[in-house]
């Protein structure tokens, strides 16, 4: 009888000592599945944008995450529900007013150098930033609402891009991410093929877009040193 | 002695419940704490250490294939979350052993990399006409199939780790003239090619040039090869497609 409970009384402290690591070690092989890292986003995101005091509405289902051996990074784009504001953003950028146009979020993983649009380096700090369009380039904008840098890009039309696509390549000792993002689809649906747009064209010349495209693709360029 | 055992037996009784309760309630306080806390996005060394560690990565390929985890490039988008690990330059004296028997058309298969499932996906085999297959979650060695003297085209094994062929996919072998355009390491490129459909292709530097330069290129099994190829000591990539559902 004192056997049987000795070994009752082993077997429970076996279960408390072992029962947490083996919770631990399931969950640390999980710690890569998509809707970890989706988690992981929407709850750096709701703090980043509350911060910045913009309701800015993230599709983080669709982000990007890529890691390689420069760095890991993360585009999250603009949520399509959000899309019709970006085109009041637009339509106020063409009246002459101060204002710049949400493009997406970015998660810095590890700190990287990045080289800006005139050809300066910046570092960004582990952590989320949004993007946003001011015409001539995009800029990086921390949680406290600062601009930590900017970067080039490209506009491309019309495309229907259901998610990010991203195009990683070495350009001498720098590496250069180019994300393309699915950015406004509301024009009319005419497929007018792949082609490269000029900015001046997305404010001036809406009527062209209008006839011509299903949607503005923005491609963000980071050159990672 | 009766009334003893009782005791015991109400005070080990007693100690089970303050186990249970106690590990109940510390694994409760876990999972409160966790949803308090932001979840945390998987560092670079986190991604190779979850993807090398836990997982008898590749062993079971049959042979001691030596992957380069540092040069890891791993890819999550809405269609699936992958790693392609490629070869360590310290494997290139077995690559090009396999690669010269490869080009004299001996049934060997060559290693390219290693394939890394995080979910279970769906591809697309070879040329998009292919079978669709899907990939488990787990680790996967790519290899390139033997070819036949008439030409065919270029086919890519995943191999699992029972060293079964899951499925193949499409690549290319690209020589590259100059040296210093072989590129470091692998990039990768995703495109979209339909509504439900995307594209991942992998570039993967594969045989540097001073191991190329011991290579007969003359009678590589594929690709044009041009004479002033050989006198550059030229590098070979290769070009890996995978289709996803």
């Amino acid at each position: 009888m004192l056997k049987t409970i000795k070994i009752v009384l082993v077997a429970s402290l076996a279960i408390l000592l072992m029962g947490t690591p083996m919770v631990q070690a399931v969950s640390q092989g999980e710690n890569l599945s998509r809707s970890r890292i989706v988690s992981g986003l929407r709850a750096a995101f709701s703090v980043a944008l509350t911060a910045s005091g913009e309701t800015i509405l993230l599709d983080e289902d669709k982000a990007l995450f890529l890691s390689e051996l420069k760095g890991s990074l993360v585009f999250v784009p603009l949520h399509p529900s959000y899309w019709p504001r970006v085109e009041e953003f637009l339509k106020a950028m063409d009246e002459g007013q101060e204002v710049t146009a949400p493009v997406g979020g970015l998660y810095v993983i590890e700190p990287v150098t990045v080289r800006d649009y005139q050809g300066f380096n910046f570092t960004l700090a582990r952590g989320p930033y949004l993007l946003r369009w001011a015409k001539d380039k995009v800029l990086i904008v921390d949680q406290e609402g600062n601009v930590r840098g900017a970067v080039p890009y490209e506009l491309k039309f019309p495309n229907r891009l259901r998610e990010p696509v991203v195009n990683v390549d070495q350009a001498g000792e720098s590496t250069v991410f180019r994300v393309d993002a699915p950015w406004i689809w509301s024009t009319p649906a005419t497929d007018g093929g792949n082609a490269f747009m000029h900015p001046d064209m997305l404010l001036d010349d809406r009527h062209a877009i209008a006839g011509f495209a299903v949607g503005v693709i923005l491609v963000v360029i980071f050159v990672l040193l | 002695m009766l009334r003893r055992y009782k005791l015991f037996a109400t005070m080990a009784g007693l100690a089970l419940m303050a186990a249970l309760g106690f590990a109940s309630l510390s694994n409760t306080a876990a999972i409160t704490t966790s949803s308090l806390q932001p979840i945390s996005l998987p560092s670079r060394d986190e991604l190779i250490s979850t993807i090398f560690d836990p997982t008898p990565l590749f062993t079971a390929s049959g042979e001691q294939i030596i992957f380069d985890a540092d040069k890891m490039v791993f890819l999550s988008v809405g269609s699936g979350t992958f790693a392609f690990i490629p070869l360590h330059a310290a494997y290139q004296p077995r690559l090009v052993e396999l690669y010269k028997a490869w080009q004299e058309f001996e049934n060997v298969r060559v290693p390219l990399g290693g394939l890394y499932i995080v979910e279970p996906i769906k591809v697309k085999g070879v040329y998009n006409e292919g079978p669709e297959f899907s990939l488990p979650k787990g680790a996967y060695v790519l290899k390139l199939e033997p070819v036949n003297p008439k030409g065919d085209i270029l086919r890519i094994a995943i191999v699992n780790e029972e060293g079964q062929v899951v499925g193949h996919v499409t690549g290319d072998i690209q020589l590259v003239a100059q040296p210093q355009f072989l590129k470091s390491r692998p990039f990768i490129r995703t495109k979209q090619v339909s509504d439900s459909m995307t594209l991942a292709e992998f570039e993967i530097p594969w045989l540097t040039p001073s191991t190329v330069n011991t290579i007969d290129l003359d009678n590589i099994a594929l690709g044009p090869i041009t004479d002033f190829l050989t006198g550059l000591g030229a590098g070979i990539a290769m070009a890996m497609v995978i289709l996803l559902l």
